[in-house]
């Protein structure tokens, strides 16, 4: 089994690189050719790819996979990855696609990299409220990474279209207001979302473990500002003033903060949510 | 054994005449439908094609024969006919093969003055349609143009050839689209309802546009082209209530420089919008501010910019049409494979009639009055599969009865006398 979760770590930054890079010839302009059966094969293989590895992973461990930190990032590639496929999928052709599967090979990279995938795995079995919790906050990190991705999408065709240059990043990535909707779009998703995770997770606290819930976890604490942080932008299109550059510099912010909280709950510092 | 394409083109377009010329030989439909049967009344002529549009005017002939003294006769005619007064240097000639290349390329738009617009396709429908009712167009000019028009579409759908616009006032309207997407929740504000205001107009009618607003120095024409285009009209003086109510402003008054400053723009309220405001300049000169562009929350382009628009645009068709050569070459290489293999037709029929004779005798010869049905089966299904072997192999000659090479190189020699 070990065998298979290492041919499928190495793989899946592969695939997803592939599937970015097959997606971003869009950028190559008329000349570039665009392979949009190989691109489906490529993407559809990556997402198979990474389920099995979920699957592989939970079978040979017996305790759900999302409680091991680095597969919990793992997870937020590939719920980036579903979201944006799923929702965003008429864009999905365009330039968008190679740049958002892009950064999930890049965080696909980083967590195949720094494993070992089966070096922390929760010492008690998944229970079903521990994993709704767990499959509810990847899912809403991965929304809000989303969000954060499509507002610095936003903020680039902006630039270049205020400097008057009208390259292929203005020609292959999709209008400002179809970014704008998308971006808002994932902000609301992953703000419902972590709204469910974080309460399912206080509840899972109370009822399974000494410790408790507690505002003073640096990730609770992170997860909660974000959510309402992210709120703000999922509802910023009726706050006079709050402008869609204002909300897309907003989300790119709150994804960078989301993106070194998540990498600090996985790092072996102490007591980040996972710690002693 | 080639295909018979005993085809003469003459015409004249915006490569060879000027357009006082191409105006006066210019036809409307119902003069064409008459011309026709005027030229297809000629002696030697046996099927007759004619295009007239703004930018060309050219009649392709079918012949009864390749005799050249007979091809220089109708040439002669016709040309009085259909060309009369225009200086024989305007006028060009395509026989045969180059004439099918040079019809393809029309219908393809790489031999339009704006490389690879769409209209032709259009305009040479209307010819098709025209010729067909007037029964000129028939065994070779029918499947000539079916063909034609095939391969522009083909072209134009592999092809990037009319992507892009080479207009300033779309390249206006497109490039506000990389701001909206669609219009249908956008207002535009067209400041000076001539003719680049109305052209405007109706690219942002085409994108369904959500509301129009016409401003004009005389009230008369903006309501004119309210009407046309449905929308609002005012006069220019009331610029400074419109600004507001308007997602992108296409100034397109001329002799009015920086009518639009900073000062019309109330900032508070442009800093609140969630969506930045576009403006399209095409004026001569410059209608708006550049001070404007210094805005928060607005995006400004004038002539200059959407030249380098309508400039990158040009170069990537003309790359395009390089593209479109191999594909236009595999179309006349195939509609000559199909042509040869249609002059097979009377020499079919003749195998098929002796195919049958053949077979008649031997069964005689074998059973005679005692044939059952099952050998009767048994000689068609014989007789049928041997002949479709032999059609086979005819169709196989009538592919190699022209090399693809040898196409190629009369494209080339057809470019090259361009």
């Amino acid at each position: 089994m070990s065998g298979a979760v290492q041919a499928l770590n190495v793989a899946l930054p592969v695939l997803y690189l592939l599937a970015a890079l097959l997606h971003g010839m869009s950028f190559g302009g008329p000349e570039a050719p665009q392979p949009v059966r190989t691109r489906r094969a490529v993407t559809a293989a990556a997402l198979a790819a990474h389920l099995s590895l979920f699957l592989v992973h939970w079978s040979s461990s017996g305790a759900s996979p999302f409680f091991d930190p680095w597969t919990t990032l793992s997870a937020v590639a590939f719920a980036l990855a579903v979201l944006f496929l799923g929702t965003s999928w008429r864009v999905a052709e365009s330039g968008a696609g190679g740049i958002v599967l892009g950064v999930v090979g890049l965080v696909q990279c980083l967590a195949s990299a720094a494993g070992p995938m089966t070096a922390r795995v929760a010492a008690e079995p998944a229970n079903a409220i521990a994993f709704v919790h767990a499959i509810t906050s990847i899912s809403a990190t991965g929304a809000l990474l989303l969000s954060a991705l499509h507002g610095t999408l936003f903020l680039i065709v902006l630039s270049r279209m205020k400097h008057h240059q009208f390259g292929p990043l203005v020609r292959r990535l999709p209008n400002l207001q179809t970014l704008a909707r998308l971006m808002r779009r994932a902000a609301l998703a992953g703000f419902l979302l972590l709204a469910a995770g974080v309460n399912i997770g206080i509840g899972w606290a109370h009822h399974s473990d000494a410790a408790g819930f507690s505002y003073t976890d640096p990730l609770v604490f992170s997860m909660i500002a974000l959510w309402l942080f992210f709120g703000v932008v999922a509802f910023s299109s009726a706050i006079p003033g709050f402008t869609a550059r204002r909300a897309s510099i907003a989300a790119a912010v709150g994804g960078l903060v989301l993106l070194v909280a998540s990498i600090a709950a996985v790092l072996p510092i102490a007591s980040f949510h996972w710690g002693a | 054994m080639a295909a018979k394409l005993d085809l003469l083109l003459l015409g004249l377009s915006h490569r060879t005449a000027a357009m006082e010329v191409r105006d006066r030989v210019a036809m409307a439909p119902a003069q064409v439908s008459a011309r026709l049967e005027a030229v297809a009344s000629i002696a030697g002529v046996e099927e007759a094609w004619i295009i007239s549009t703004c930018n060309r005017t050219e009649v392709l002939l079918s012949l009864v024969s390749a005799d050249l003294a007979e091809e220089e006769r109708v040439q002669r005619i016709v040309t009085e006919l259909v060309f009369p007064g225009v200086p024989a240097e305007a006028i060009y000639a395509y026989r045969r093969i180059m004439a099918v290349m040079h019809v393809f390329r029309v219908v393809s738009g790489l031999d339009s003055l704006v490389l690879g617009e769409s209209q032709i396709l259009a305009q040479v429908k209307l010819a098709f349609a025209l010729a067909r009712k007037a029964g000129t167009a028939k065994k070779l000019l029918l499947p000539l143009l079916q063909q034609a028009l095939a391969t522009g579409k083909r072209i134009r759908k592999e092809t990037r050839v009319g992507d892009g616009t080479l207009s300033v006032a779309r390249a206006g309207v497109d490039v506000a689209s990389h701001v909206f997407g669609r219009f249908a929740d956008a207002a535009a504000l067209i400041v000076g309802a001539g003719e680049t205001g109305k052209l405007v107009a109706r690219n942002l009618a085409e994108h369904r546009i959500g509301r129009l607003y016409f401003l004009n120095r005389t009230l008369r024409r903006a309501a004119e082209a309210a009407l046309l285009f449905g929308g609002q009209a005012a006069r220019l003086d009331q610029l400074a209530d419109f600004v507001p109510r308007a997602d992108v402003i296409f100034a397109c008054v001329d002799g009015a420089p920086n009518l639009i400053g900073p000062a019309i723009f109330d900032r508070k309220r442009l800093g609140r919008r969630d969506r930045p405001l576009v403006l399209v300049d095409l004026s001569v000169p410059r209608a708006v501010d550049p001070a404007v562009a210094a805005l928060g929350n607005v995006i400004s382009y004038d002539l200059d910019d959407l030249a380098r628009v309508v400039d990158t645009n040009r170069n990537e068709r003309q790359r395009a049409s390089e593209e479109a050569a191999p594909i236009l070459l595999a179309e006349v290489h195939k509609f000559v494979g199909l042509r040869t293999y249609a002059s097979f037709s009377p020499a079919i029929a003749r195998m098929r009639e002796r195919f049958d004779q053949v077979r008649e005798q031997e069964l005689d010869a074998v059973a005679g009055e005692h044939a059952t049905p099952e050998m009767i089966e048994l000689a068609h299904r014989l007789s049928r599969h041997l002949l479709d072997v032999a059609l086979d192999q005819l169709k196989e000659r009538a592919k190699e009865a022209i090399e693809a090479d040898a196409i190629g190189r009369a494209y080339q020699r057809f470019l090259e006398e361009q």
